[in-house]
């Protein structure tokens, strides 16, 4: 294991131990002052009602394709050596047992992240500002990947990755909920986008929650 | 006679030189059949149906969703200008599910619909907000725009609909600075039927 690996794997693993959703916490705003800005709109998938608006259901139909077109060939399901073969730059034997335990979970889940500066397309375009020591999780229970989670830390370079935050949510959000589970929250001084299997059933409550580093 | 016509059919059967109606290939079809399927087909002349779009903001962060609902007409509905028809009156369950919408990716207390009453800064509920002013009929316009001022981290904004992008800023700004009394230099603008 290589000293850049091992660091990452610390990093991460100190982070890990409570299990309780973040707090709300105040919201973060665009740069305030009156010049023009324009917003992002986020832009999910449309709900088709039925003409007496008793029921909705997702307007479109889509599928695990979708969301691998999305992230250049990642689905939900695929083992750890899969996943870390498909990044531009694969841990060399990467396996199960050297994965590290995910405790905020129920029941055994492993993750290995990687520098989202290291993300290839799971990078997704990000052009604002992400912070150094920001990371992708990807979270594995024994059927596979079921949660990434990217954690934008601000740092002196960039104090604010609330807008990374929300170009990397805005790119996951029109994927229907019947494919992927796009959530945005804050966990201390880190902004997280988590994307989950809309099939992980009881591992997909829990958030992640910044420990005390 | 007879045994000689026989003869010269079955030669005839044997290379393939009978006329339609008999079997003509003796060997195995390739697997690689070729169907025939019919193109998908967009009417491009067909009505547009009804979609109802909200801006629902989630304060925790400043994001702004756009919530589409898009209502199923009846037979009975006639189109004009090629838009169908949307209810004149909306059960809040649909407003509910755009609320949902945001909620199901943030969290349920943070999201609010996006038009926002006078001191919205210092009484930042749902009941400082308005349904019906956050939303747009894709029967009545094309576009939907929200604009705000930043007070500290929180967005406050206000919506607007228009028959263009242009015009629904225009709109959601004068909206905007008439009811907060103050300038909404940021803005964000969507079409209300959506891609």
């Amino acid at each position: 294991m290589g000293p850049r690996r091992t660091a990452l794997l610390l990093m991460l693993a100190t982070g890990q131990a409570c299990a309780q959703p973040a707090a709300v916490v105040p919201p973060v705003a665009p740069a305030g002052s009156d010049a023009p800005a324009v917003m992002r709109i986020l832009v999910p998938p449309p709900l088709q009602w039925d003409n007496a608006m008793l029921t909705s259901r997702p307007a479109l139909q889509q599928t695990a394709s979708d969301f691998a077109n999305l992230t250049g060939g990642l689905a939900f399901g695929m083992s750890a050596p899969s996943v870390n073969a498909l990044l531009p730059n694969p841990y060399p034997g990467l396996g199960w047992n050297g994965l590290s335990l995910a405790n905020e979970y129920p029941g055994e889940v492993r993750y290995f992240g990687i520098p989202i500066s290291a993300a290839g397309t799971l990078r997704m375009g990000l052009t604002a500002c992400a912070g150094g020591g920001s990371y992708i999780v990807f979270l594995f229970s024994d059927r596979g990947l079921f949660r990434l989670s990217y954690r934008l830390i601000a740092d002196k370079s960039c104090p604010d990755t609330n807008p990374a935050a929300r170009e990397i949510f805005e790119r996951y959000v029109p994927i229907g909920q019947t494919v992927a589970l796009s959530v945005r929250y804050r966990s201390g001084k880190t902004e997280v986008v988590d994307v989950t299997d809309s099939a992980a059933g009881y591992l997909i409550p829990p958030r992640w929650r910044q420990g005390i580093n | 006679m007879r045994q000689g016509l026989r003869r010269a059919l079955s030669v005839l059967a044997v290379f393939g030189c009978l006329p339609p109606g008999g079997s003509i290939h003796a060997g195995p079809l390739p697997f690689a059949v070729e169907l025939f399927v019919p193109p998908v087909i967009a009417d491009s002349q067909a009505p547009v149906v009804c979609t109802v779009t909200y801006l629902i903001a989630d304060t925790a962060n400043n994001d702004l969703f756009a919530a589409r609902m898009r209502i199923a007409g009846t037979e009975a509905d006639t189109a004009v200008n090629n838009y169908l028809p949307c209810p004149a009156v909306l059960p809040f369950r649909v407003a509910t599910q755009a609320l949902g919408v945001c909620a199901s990716r943030g969290d349920l207390k943070s999201c609010l619909f996006a038009d926002m009453g006078r001191g919205f800064d210092r009484e930042s509920g749902i009941g400082n907000t308005s349904e019906a002013a956050s939303r747009c009929s894709s029967d009545a316009f094309s576009d939907i725009a929200a604009a705000c001022w930043t007070s500290g981290k929180l967005s406050v904004c206000d919506v607007a609909c228009g028959h263009s992008p242009e015009e629904a800023l225009a709109r959601a700004q004068d909206r905007c600075q008439e009811k907060q009394q103050r300038s909404c230099p940021v803005t964000a603008t969507v079409p209300v039927s959506g891609p």
